[in-house]
């Protein structure tokens, strides 16, 4: 398969650039990237101002920032082992380990600040039992609080976030480098441009996901998840529109380079 | 009465369509004026054809802080009603749609590259904008409008800063490089001289003298660091004095608006401030026991 580079499968034709429809589907997987980071951004235990104060669950910073700092960390990721190996489906793989070692490491550090700098336990306030562990949440709650720290189900449900949000964001970069044709030496030029086209449509999509929680959320059994179809809906049509121009500036600059090259 | 007045006053303004608001027609006047002034002004070196000269790119700096002052005001606009989610989000959305715009728009490698990036920055940024606010539930007034102000003001700023450090925005050899530096760093310039000043002077007190002023003060800082990089590539080409003359007045003319616009952000601090007090000296030893 040309787009993945596994030459030891003989994959569907359409995988070709030959092929009419292959441009269509590189738009639908810059598409399915966008709603990946969407819906990866709705598991991520975000706490905003409040969780700063230890007065909510989550990780004390914005939906915006804490995103782009684990997306960008797989995005880091991506390229360093798209250079390396030159393998599409390993980049996309290790930029979703990444993104959840950063993600994790994280929760972990905002977990010991809290349990041993400010002196609260975990405990969330959304649910009254947490749904992994079945542990008693309630009775933990301090008052006038939404819950503090980052409980257990709460980290998991981080972390695959973070995983999801990183197989996103770097699958937009390797379709987008994919596009123009070029690989080797003649992509160093257009690597720099894909990739900062890919972190504006994560910033993108972190947004509309944020806009859409209302800037707090605890993880996938909070009920703001439920809500969770219609930016998927919204960031598919936002991240259709984006994705033509990207593609479109990728194709024609794949044509100038090899004219160049 | 009075407060009927301003209600009816605010009704009349709001009537008025957006692009013709005077925030927005100066940003989107002067800030295409700019860019055209700095390109059309140019010259091809004769021996050495990837050296541009621009002698008037201080122009394209003036549009570009015009540019930045209206995403900013836009900024201000919508952050009043409260998203939840902080000032910088609706920042990072209007730079992260106006940087794919700007790419976009440069590599179709016309002199036409800004009108037609300014023209599908409105027309995007007014389409997510509808859909954010309707599908999303967020109920704000004019958001599709204010997202719509803040993605063309940030695409006019990048493009602005292009033709700042390139000269040009038609493709010349080796351009794809710069591209990628100037993007990369117009990215979180732009994002954050557009959304720091709201963030930094919010709150019941907020003026818009002082908050426009502050947007200045960050716009001239990014403008110098353009400046800069623009002199450093055209000196490194070693063409002769004339092609560094644009960079070195659009160095001095941003630190001008840097020191002009600090002293006047001082100024509006000192005038809104009820009291300022001096913090006094450390505690020694003996106080703190």
């Amino acid at each position: 398969m040309e787009l993945l580079n596994l030459s030891v499968l003989s994959g569907p034709a359409i995988l070709f650039p030959e092929n009419p429809f292959y441009q269509l589907l590189l738009l639908i997987l810059i598409t399915l990237g966008g709603v990946l980071i969407t819906v990866s951004v709705h598991l991520i235990p975000v706490g905003g101002a409040p969780a700063a104060m230890a007065q909510a669950t989550g990780v004390g910073t914005g939906t915006t920032q804490l995103a782009a700092g684990a997306g960008l960390t797989g995005l880091l990721v991506a390229v360093s082992v798209y250079v390396l190996s030159g393998s599409g489906l390993i980049c996309v793989l290790l930029g979703g380990i990444g993104s959840t070692i950063m993600i994790s490491i994280v929760m972990l550090i905002s977990n010991i600040g809290y349990i041993y700098g400010v002196g609260v336990p975990p405990a969330s306030g959304k649910a009254s039992r947490d749904p992994i562990t079945k542990d008693r949440q309630d009775t933990y709650v301090s008052k006038g609080t939404e819950g503090h720290g980052i409980p257990t189900a709460a980290f998991i449900s981080g972390a695959a976030g973070g995983i999801i949000g990183g197989i996103g964001g770097s699958l937009i970069f390797v379709v987008l480098l994919k596009a123009s044709g070029l690989s080797g030496d003649d992509a160093a030029a257009i690597l720099p441009i894909s990739v900062i086209l890919s972190i504006a449509l994560f910033f993108v999509n972190a947004v509309i996901a944020s806009y859409n929680i209302g800037g707090t959320i605890e993880g996938f059994y909070d009920p703001k998840f439920r809500k969770v179809s219609k930016a998927a809906a919204v960031s598919a049509v936002i991240t259709l529109i984006c994705g033509i121009l990207c593609l479109y500036t990728m194709i024609q600059f794949g044509g100038f380079g090899l004219m160049a090259g | 009465m009075t407060a009927a007045k301003i209600q009816n006053g605010n009704g009349k303004e709001d009537k008025k369509f957006f692009l013709f608001e005077k925030t927005a027609l100066i940003g989107l006047v002067s800030g295409l004026a700019g860019i055209y002034t700095a390109l059309l002004i140019s010259f091809r070196s004769a021996s050495f054809a990837d050296s541009v000269n621009t002698p008037f790119s201080f122009a394209a700096g003036i549009g570009m802080i015009a540019a930045i002052v209206w995403a900013a005001d836009a900024v201000r606009k919508i952050s009043k009603y409260g998203l939840g989610t902080g000032v910088p989000s609706v920042g990072m959305f209007g730079i992260g749609i106006a940087c794919v715009i700007a790419v976009f728009s440069v590599f179709l490698n016309t002199i036409w590259s800004p009108v037609i990036g300014t023209a599908l920055a409105l027309i995007i940024g007014l389409v997510s904008g509808k859909l954010i606010n309707s599908a999303l539930g967020m109920n704000i007034p004019d958001m599709e409008k204010r997202i719509a102000e803040i993605t063309t003001g940030c695409t006019l700023a990048i493009i602005s800063s292009v033709v700042i450090v390139a000269g040009t925005v038609q493709n010349i050899s080796g351009y794809e490089y710069i591209m990628a530096g100037i993007v990369a760093l117009g990215f979180i310039g732009v994002a954050v001289a557009v959304f720091h000043a709201y963030n930094a002077n919010l709150g019941p007190d907020e003026m818009k003298d002082r908050t426009r002023m502050l947007t200045i003060l960050d716009a001239s800082l990014l403008l110098l660091i353009f400046a800069a990089a623009a002199l450093f590539w055209r000196a490194g080409q070693n063409e002769g004095i004339q092609t560094i003359i644009g960079s070195t007045v659009t160095i001095f003319m941003s630190i001008v608006f840097i020191f002009t616009a600090y002293y006047k952000f001082w100024t509006y601090v000192k005038r809104d401030a009820w009291k300022i007090t001096e913090t006094g000296l450390l505690p020694g030893e003996e106080d703190l026991n």
